[in-house]
């Protein structure tokens, strides 16, 4: 039996009527001139309509001839040709426009995005210094990049689409001089791998893109500013973008990434030092005061000097708890309110944190529920965690506290040393994208290597 | 030579004060110590020139793999089998011992075990990362503690209480017929260089010969150590009160205070300092174990994971864990003296074996 092979029409057609018939905002329309017809399919809601007329219906009825019309098309700069059905209806999906004329399929993007604003800095605030970050459509992101970064060796290469469902746009951007070569590799081949029904974030990317599936700290920095991107790219590091995120995720990073802030670029040599310094001791503070605190007023009070060691112990009298439940409850309200403070309406925001911080803070002294002490490091501990800049390592730092906390309360001082080196061990024995992830005087090695 | 050489050097040269050197030299301090650490010093240097110069010879490599290559199997064998048993001693008496001075100094209440068991989890998970990791975390480490360690070495020095009178009793006695225990228990604080023999893996040093500068400093950083780590526990407490403590530096270290200090008991920096050298120093040489004994061991894998080094290091927390339990102090102390004099013999061995080696990749 000869079977006469079905056009790429007559098979595409069917399957587009049978996928969009019931949707609302899919267009199905023909183009009729009395003698020439041709169809054109999209959806309206994602295409660019302005665009619509002048590139297709006008010159239709100008040329009022078919093979010029589909040469005029084929030269269309956002022209892709037609690979089989299912990519045609993924294309679809992504602001394509299908065109069928004769026997023939044509593809045309014509992608429009809502949110092409720029956004301003709102994670990562520098004083001085850019005040805009990026938006939430990949194109426009990467002009962004381009204008800040002129090099003709900067490569933007698409990735597979990430997520069965969400189907999102991915691009790795990087500087082909700078970056290594092996990374690059890498990060394609995890993000060939990763595959979660949705992903909308970068911090989900990051997630599936890690080996390990439960991890506490962020191996690859996520952010929003265009100048720390063209900072990292001048540095050999690879850009993820995500469609529809003003984040990317930058890889392969070291502990210290997640200590700068860009604010660093812009200030004199030795403030920005001090800015430097002062994160380390935030960090140093919001790690180790609580636990600290346990194991001197619980364990060795004969560490601290006699005046100090009695006046902890007298603001103690009235608390009828050992130290560490004290430290736990406050923390704990602390952490509640920070919390609270995030999710509510800005409007209600300064309420919360005046009932919670005033309030709750003077009462519990009264109530004799915490020593006046403990109130001092816990507001300590609040706003020094919050000055490490990458929210991420802030909020991974804000776990870790506790682990240090049970340890302490379980072995004393000795225990917070100990969980201080398991935490350096761990941080040493971590990696990102094959590159270790602490190491001192990075800058200086790879210089060697 | 690479930076991470010579911290391994260092380590060992802070990491003595733990392991019972300074309570051996103390007790001979009227036998002619000063003639067994100048003893001890040229041997232990000796050793050091040949050990790591040999190593050098074959970069990137081991010393199971040199060994495996170039020696008769039955000798290679028993050979990596004790000498790997020997790093694991010598983490042992490091962890012991501190394990006593937690008890001692800042926890009296806790029980050893879990004291131990804290002590030695961490250690495990630090000695089964991969080889340049463990210098990484060591570089960290060291940088926090060195400069406060160091301090307060200064500190004992310019500390009016410190008699000099006393120091002068102990170099009268200089030209005594020194033991053969206190040489091995003064070369013990400059052994750092053996773990050349793993760590030359990743080192990767461009010179494949020690310079002499580099050396004589090391020699001379050597010489004030040890005399430090000796005599300041004789200058704080006297000729013949120095005597009574078991760990002679941690008293010692009680006894200088700061004055302006947030912490003013120098003791407490002082032990919280040494937690992270002593881990620190625990960690790599089971490292160094671990990597030697896996060498001679067949491979078992269970689900994809190489298990002997975790079976290997289980088996030596079980063993130090259960040992404050089994030995005494005094059995303690009486073994790290034969131990510290096997060094010495064990030095002389391991130097031969590699000149063998290296005269052996020569002749192929």
């Amino acid at each position: 039996m000869f079977q006469k092979k079905k056009s790429d029409v007559e098979r595409v057609k069917p399957l587009i009527e049978s996928n969009f018939k019931s949707t609302q905002d899919v267009n199905f329309q023909t183009l009729n001139t009395g003698k020439e017809k041709a169809e054109i399919i999209y959806i309206s809601t994602i295409v660019d309509q302005s665009q619509i007329h002048d590139l297709f219906y006008r010159p239709f009825f100008e040329y009022a001839n078919l093979e010029k019309f589909e040469s005029y098309v084929q030269s269309l700069p956002y022209y892709k040709s037609f690979v089989d059905e299912q990519e045609t209806i993924k294309e679809m999906l992504h602001g394509t426009v299908v065109l069928l004329i004769q026997d023939e399929v044509h593809l045309v993007g014509l992608r429009h995005q809502e949110n092409t604003a720029v956004l301003d800095a709102s994670v990562e605030t520098t004083i001085i210094g850019p005040q805009k970050a990026l938006s939430e459509d990949i194109n426009t992101n990467i002009n962004l990049i381009r204008h800040r970064y002129h090099e003709k060796s900067l490569k933007i290469e698409n990735a597979p689409n990430i997520g069965s469902k969400s189907n999102i746009e991915v691009a790795v951007v990087y500087d082909a001089e700078k970056v290594d070569a092996k990374v690059v590799e890498e990060v394609q081949k995890k993000l060939d791998k990763a595959n979660r029904p949705i992903v909308q974030s970068a911090g989900e990317l990051h997630r599936a893109l890690t080996n390990k599936k439960k991890r506490l700290f962020p191996t690859m920095l996520v952010t929003e500013r265009p100048d720390r991107i063209a900072y990292n790219l001048s540095q050999g590091k690879i850009i993820i973008m995500i469609e529809g995120l003003p984040f990317v995720l930058i890889a392969p990073t070291v502990f210290f990434d997640f200590m700068s802030s860009m604010e660093d670029f812009y200030q004199p040599y030795w403030v920005s030092k001090f800015l430097l310094s002062l994160r380390y001791l935030g960090l140093g503070i919001s790690l180790f005061l609580p636990s600290a605190y346990v194991g001197v007023t619980s364990y060795n009070p004969e560490v601290l000097r006699i005046q100090l060691a009695f006046s902890i112990a007298g603001s103690r009298v009235p608390v009828p708890y050992p130290s560490y439940l004290e430290v736990l409850f406050m923390l704990l309200m602390m952490e509640m309110l920070t919390e609270a403070s995030i999710r509510l309406p800005k409007t209600i925001g300064s309420t919360a944190t005046t009932v919670g911080g005033l309030i709750l803070g003077q009462a519990a002294t009264e109530a004799g529920l915490v020593s006046n002490i403990m109130i001092i490091i816990v507001a300590a501990v609040a706003i020094s965690n919050f000055i490490i800049p990458i929210n991420e390592m802030s909020f991974a730092m804000r776990v870790m506290k506790y682990i240090l906390l049970a340890l302490t309360t379980f072995t004393g001082l000795i225990g917070l040393v100990i969980g201080t080196i398991a935490l350096i061990y761990y941080l040493v024995s971590l990696d990102s994208v094959g590159h270790p992830y602490l190491k001192l005087f990075y800058g200086e090695s790879k210089q060697q290597s | 030579m690479s930076r991470y050489f010579y911290y391994l050097v260092v380590l060992y040269m802070l990491a003595n004060v733990v392991a019972l050197v300074p309570r051996i030299l103390i007790q001979d301090r009227l036998n002619g110590t000063v003639m067994a650490l100048v003893i001890a010093i040229v041997l232990t240097m000796f050793y050091f020139y040949i050990f790591t110069n040999s190593m050098l010879k074959f970069p990137g490599k081991g010393q199971p793999e040199i060994v495996l290559t170039y020696t008769p199997k039955w000798f290679a064998f028993t050979y990596l089998f004790f000498v790997a048993i020997l790093y694991f001693c010598s983490a042992w008496f490091i962890l012991v011992s501190f394990i006593d001075i937690t008890n001692i100094f800042i926890n009296p209440e806790m029980p050893s075990f879990l004291i131990g068991a804290v002590f030695l989890a961490l250690v495990s998970f630090g000695a089964l990362m991969k080889t340049e990791k463990t210098l990484y975390a060591l570089e960290i480490v060291l940088l926090i503690s060195l400069p406060l360690i160091i301090a307060i070495f200064f500190k004992a020095y310019f500390n009016q209480l410190l008699s000099w009178d006393a120091i002068k009793v102990v170099f009268i006695h200089s030209f005594e017929k020194p033991s053969i225990s206190t040489i091995g228990a003064a070369s013990y604080s400059m052994i750092g260089f053996y773990f050349i023999s793993i760590y030359n893996r990743v080192l990767k040093p461009k010179v494949n010969k020690l310079k002499l500068i580099p050396f004589l400093l090391l020699g001379i950083l050597a010489t004030v150590n040890i005399f430090t780590s000796f005599l300041i526990p004789i200058g704080f407490n006297g000729v013949d009160g120095s005597e009574n403590y078991i760990y002679p530096w941690f008293s010692t270290a009680d006894s200088i205070r700061m004055e302006f200090g947030f912490i003013e008991r120098v003791l407490f920096i002082f032990l919280l300092l040494y937690i992270g050298i002593s881990i620190s120093t625990a960690t790599i040489t089971c490292h160094v174990g671990v990597e030697t004994l896996k060498s001679i061991l067949p491979k078992k894998k269970w689900k994809g994971i190489a298990m002997v080094p975790s079976m290997i290091l289980l088996v030596f927390s079980v063993f130090t864990i259960s040992s404050p339990y089994l030995f005494s102090q005094v059995h303690i102390f009486d073994f790290s003296k034969f131990y510290f004099s096997l060094l010495l013999l064990v030095g002389a061995i391991s130097c031969s074996v590699l000149l063998y080696a290296v005269r052996r990749s020569k002749s192929k």
